[in-house]
């Protein structure tokens, strides 16, 4: 039977298409819903498998085909991209020859994208991120190298989007008083669910950071804690299974993109998914100022086209600048009239320490990451500025092993070590270490943009389709690791006034890329046509026809986790996909009065 | 073509059929259950008559995962059946649930030989088990290993039937019509403080998760290496992915492990002391003896059903409970404070209830220590548990 014909789910007959959406993660989803929502035909191709059964079906939604096995998921990567299949290079500089690495980066291939197998944790960028650049300047911090600039609209703009995203997703959390954090900015809304219980490993790094005068609070994230609260009720709620880092989640308790934006979209009857499709490139008129539609792989591998009157990328930032570069016979890229095509990728720069406690603090149960800190993001209270003192870093996530074979696999690593001092491989079992003991701060740290650390294409390397692969160019920036040189001792700190009988700092090594999953840049939106790839409103400027809804557009990086603002932009740019000018007009739980 | 479920078990299967089917093909490899007569006794002869690797590999990889993880007055490798979780690893392959009903039983191979006889696959790829474009008796010959172990490669979801489904009050239950909630598995009602837990969903891990296109090649890839790799490909990373090519690499190591052994002690190496095994490791090929390392630590802490993690005694070793779904640790409860109920057995939110903060080993606290200063790091003076001393 032919795959092809089985891997369509939404509204199968439709044919024409107002708009066309490259990749169903956090913005594709997000960009859908609102397209569809206003009665525009949507297509969406995804290029991963399918784990959601009877998401285009109306009523109470059923279990995923997810579950907590660990073998399934992280070990041998069910949904994981294969390196193997489609791989990526890496190189620090242009000066390099890149090489191909196992991982760069990489985001699952599955229908939901990477915010699937995430912790959900979604908190906000602050006022001052959005005018970051003036901000530093105001300051005399300099950076040369760095390309910071000032988002082309301010978190005010964006804030009535940000409340749509809470109630789209479902986010919990605390808005105000104990529990909150103090460095989030302002909130028109609170947030819609009250957090699930904190964890063990939670509360005992928060009990630390409190010991020092720091500021704790529980992270919002966006699990389903109340029933009959949210106005699409069709989810199960969390029941803190552990099995959530790296999982998808089999009751989807967790407000991922598939079970929120895309089944919102697909209930319509105006969206159509076509999933197990893999995008190959643009097609666009002789001019290149047009797309007409798309090239991709069907489910069985054949070579198909779709059409439609707009396309939009949100196939992830390295994947979607380098269909920019396939899609040019001329090599320089679709879009690329600034040069700035593929350029100031960032990853969040991820300093992390870990405590080995006496007791056991079972990370496997719970939901991963409750609890965290803004201290040493480097902004005043409120987010509105610049901390006097300290340098910009990131938000801290409290974080514990939940995958004890992944945790007791790198373990291997200090094996020939222990059995140096009488132990063995089941010692390390037995006792745990890696996972039973451990506690983790790991700071999602802003990272410089630069001009330099950007997305091309190989011009060795070939994928399973024979398309030229990503080449990743990057390095960090002083930025960054002065900033990580001065906040880890004060993170080891937290451990120790935490019960932490042991402190280790991961090392840090330039020449294997960030796992970090936080992916942003590449097709920088901006005012000027000449110094941005985008528009403020997320359209490609050289193609009248072309945008951007996921994290290539952002032109700096914050020190948050960015999906709830991938989100956020993605409804704005499909918002005013639909009211050019006026994009709140697609706003539906957060419209004004 | 038939499409209804019954119409496919009414297809008669004899061995006879099967014969008839292979006279026409070419001769394959000796069937691993003709290998597995040899002369081993046991769980070896076990597992032999389950697929890839011989009795004779299968001796080795025995003593090789035994010296990994020995058995003492704990389980080890042997008793959690690490070697069953390997075996299972290296047989299976895509298309092997040729019927496509997410399991791996005899139907299989009657799905496979009605196919062969011209019959239309039910979903993609279904039966063609060597993944050579065609499904012919040669995939009944390579799927036949499979009934006799029917293990997952990746397993179905949504819940493993080992945790029930806690009751919710009526009118709140989620999902009553839900993809494998089975109608014994759904709560009927009742208030959620007082209701006994009974219910448990139907296992769901022992199933096969489908597979796309590229899961497929990922797969046989892993399995069989490059030459399952269409020739578009130009990756020079292939060579070095350490879980790729993994039948060739088990039968070469292993092959290495007993040429070792032989020209260093003149012995066979499951016939060493514990101490001569490590000395043979360290002088084999330090990519398989890694790789023998990871596949131990998954056999033992893989849900069960692939193969490993006996009777759940990787995860007793540990200290783990395993996957905890739809139960979880913070039971929905509206009629609480909160929303939300802790398990007195296994609290969420705080220290176990035995928990004695008594800590590491005198041996693992030296290991730690040098670790922590190796690693920017150190020993803290005033260590304390929250929540039990402090």
């Amino acid at each position: 039977m032919s795959a092809a014909a089985e891997c369509v789910i939404g509204n199968r007959s439709l044919s024409d298409f107002d708009a066309l959406i490259v990749g169903s993660g956090a913005g594709g989803s997000a960009a859908a819903h609102v397209l569809a929502q206003e009665g525009w035909t949507v297509l969406v191709l995804e290029a991963g498998n399918n784990y959601f059964p009877g998401l285009d079906q109306p009523g109470k939604l059923p279990w995923s085909d997810f579950s907590g096995d660990e073998i399934k998921m992280p070990v041998r990567g069910l949904i994981d991209q294969d390196p193997a299949l489609e791989p990526r290079t890496f190189r620090n500089t242009d000066t390099e020859v890149a090489r191909a690495h196992p991982d760069v980066n990489v985001l699952t291939r599955n229908v939901g994208g990477a915010a699937v197998i995430s912790t959900v944790s979604y908190p906000r960028y602050s006022v001052v991120d959005f005018r970051i650049a003036s901000a530093l300047r105001a300051a005399n911090r300099e950076f040369p190298g760095t390309s910071f600039v000032d988002w082309p609209f301010t978190y005010a703009d964006l804030e009535p989007f940000y409340c749509e995203t809470d109630v789209l997703c479902g986010i919990a959390g605390v808005s105000e008083g104990p529990g909150s954090d103090p460095y989030a900015s302002w909130r028109s809304r609170p947030f819609p669910l009250p957090p699930p219980p904190d964890m063990y490993a939670g509360r005992v790094l928060a009990n630390g950071a409190r010991r020092l005068g720091y500021t704790p609070f529980q992270y919002p994230s966006a699990v389903l804690t109340r029933l009959g609260v949210l106005p699409d009720d069709d989810r199960a709620p969390c029941v803190s299974c552990g099995m959530c880092s790296h999982f998808g989640c089999p009751r989807n308790a967790k407000g991922t993109p598939p079970v929120t934006a895309l089944r919102r979209a697909l209930l319509t009857g105006k969206c159509q998914l076509r999933y197990n499709c893999h995008v190959a490139r643009l097609r666009l008129n002789a001019s290149k100022t047009r797309v007409i539609g798309v090239e991709y792989f069907d489910p069985d591998g054949h070579l198909a086209t779709a059409t439609a009157d707009r396309v939009v990328l949100a196939a992830s930032p390295i994947e979607s600048a380098r269909l920019c570069f396939l899609s040019d016979p001329d090599g320089a890229g679709v879009g690329n009239s600034s040069g700035h095509l593929g350029r100031h990728l960032m990853f969040h720069f991820q300093p992390t320490v870990a405590g080995f406690f006496r007791q056991r603090l079972h990370g496997e149960r719970g939901r991963s990451i409750t609890n965290g800190m803004s201290d040493f993001r480097g902004v005043t209270e409120g987010g509105e500025a610049l901390h006097p003192e300290r340098p910009l870093g990131g938000v801290i996530e409290f974080a514990v092993s939940s995958e004890p074979i992944l945790s007791a696999m790198e373990g291997l690593q200090a094996l020939p070590a222990a059995k140096l001092l009488g132990l063995s491989l089941k010692d390390l079992l037995v006792e745990s270490p890696f996972q039973a003991h451990i506690g983790v701060l790991a700071m999602m740290g802003e990272d410089a943009p630069q001009p330099t650390n950007r997305i091309d294409l190989d011009p060795n390397v070939r994928d399973v389709y024979g398309l030229a692969v990503p080449r990743v160019t990057y390095r960090n920036h002083d930025f960054e690791l002065a900033m990580a040189a001065f906040y880890k001792p004060k993170m080891l700190a937290i451990l120790e006034a935490a019960g932490a009988e042991y402190g280790v700092i991961q090392p840090y090594n330039s020449a294997v890329p960030s796992t970090s999953r936080h992916i942003m840049g590449g097709l920088r939106m901006g005012s000027d046509p000449r110094a941005s790839v985008c528009d403020p409103y997320g359209k490609v400027h050289d193609v009248e026809n072309l945008y951007c809804a996921d994290g290539a557009v952002f032109p700096t990086g914050s020190g948050y986790n960015p999906t709830p603002t991938i989100i956020a932009v993605a409804l704005r740019v499909a918002g005013n996909m639909v009211y050019p000018g006026q994009p709140e007009k697609v706003l539906r739980y957060a419209a004004a009065g | 073509m038939r499409q209804d479920e019954s119409g496919w078990n009414h297809m008669p299967l004899t061995r006879r059929h099967v014969l008839q089917l292979m006279a026409g093909a070419a001769a394959g490899a000796l069937h691993p259950r003709l290998l597995a007569r040899a002369g081993t006794t046991g769980a070896v002869a076990e597992a032999a008559a389950r697929g890839f690797l011989t009795s004779d590999e299968l001796v080795i990889l025995d003593a090789a995962t035994a010296a990994i993880l020995p058995t003492d007055d704990l389980p080890g490798a042997r008793d959690i059946g690490v070697v069953d979780y390997i075996q299972s690893l290296l047989t299976f392959m895509p298309g092997t649930d040729a019927n496509c009903d997410r399991f791996v039983t005899a139907a299989d191979v009657t799905a496979i030989v009605t196919q062969a006889h011209g019959q239309a696959p039910r979903c993609a790829d279904a039966g063609d088990v060597n993944g050579d474009g065609a499904v012919d008796p040669a995939d009944v010959l390579a799927a036949e290993a499979a009934p006799f172990a029917a293990r997952p490669m990746f397993g179905g979801g949504p819940f493993s039937g080992r945790n029930p489904q806690p009751h919710f009050p009526v009118g709140t239950t989620p999902c009553a019509q839900c993809h494998g909630a089975r109608p014994s598995s759904v709560p009927t009602g009742g208030t959620a403080a007082t209701e006994t837990v009974t219910l448990y969903p139907p296992n769901a891990f022992a199933q096969f998760t489908p597979l796309n296109r590229l899961q497929r090649l990922s797969w046989r890839l892993r399995i069989l290496g490059a030459d399952a790799l269409p020739a578009v490909m130009s990756n020079p990373l292939l060579a070095e992915l350490p879980e790729v090519d993994l039948r060739r690499r088990y039968r070469d190591g292993l092959a290495g492990l007993e040429a070792q052994s032989q020209q260093h002690y003149g012995k066979p190496f499951a016939a060493l002391t514990p101490a001569q095994q490590q000395v043979i490791f360290r002088e084999s090929d330090a990519r398989f003896v890694d790789l023998l390392h990871r596949h131990v630590i998954q056999g033992t802490l893989c849900a069960p059903e692939y193969g490993g993690n006996r009777d759940r005694r990787g995860w007793q070793l540990t200290g783990l409970d395993g996957d905890s779904q739809p139960l979880g640790y913070e039971i929905y409860d509206p009629s609480v404070p909160g929303f939300y109920r802790e398990r007195s057995d296994k609290p969420n939110r705080g220290p176990n209830p035995d928990e004695d903060c008594r800590g590491f080993s005198t041996d693992m606290k030296r290991f730690l220590s040098v670790i922590s200063r190796g690693a920017g790091g150190g020993q803290f003076a005033n260590p304390y548990c929250f929540g039990v001393d402090g």
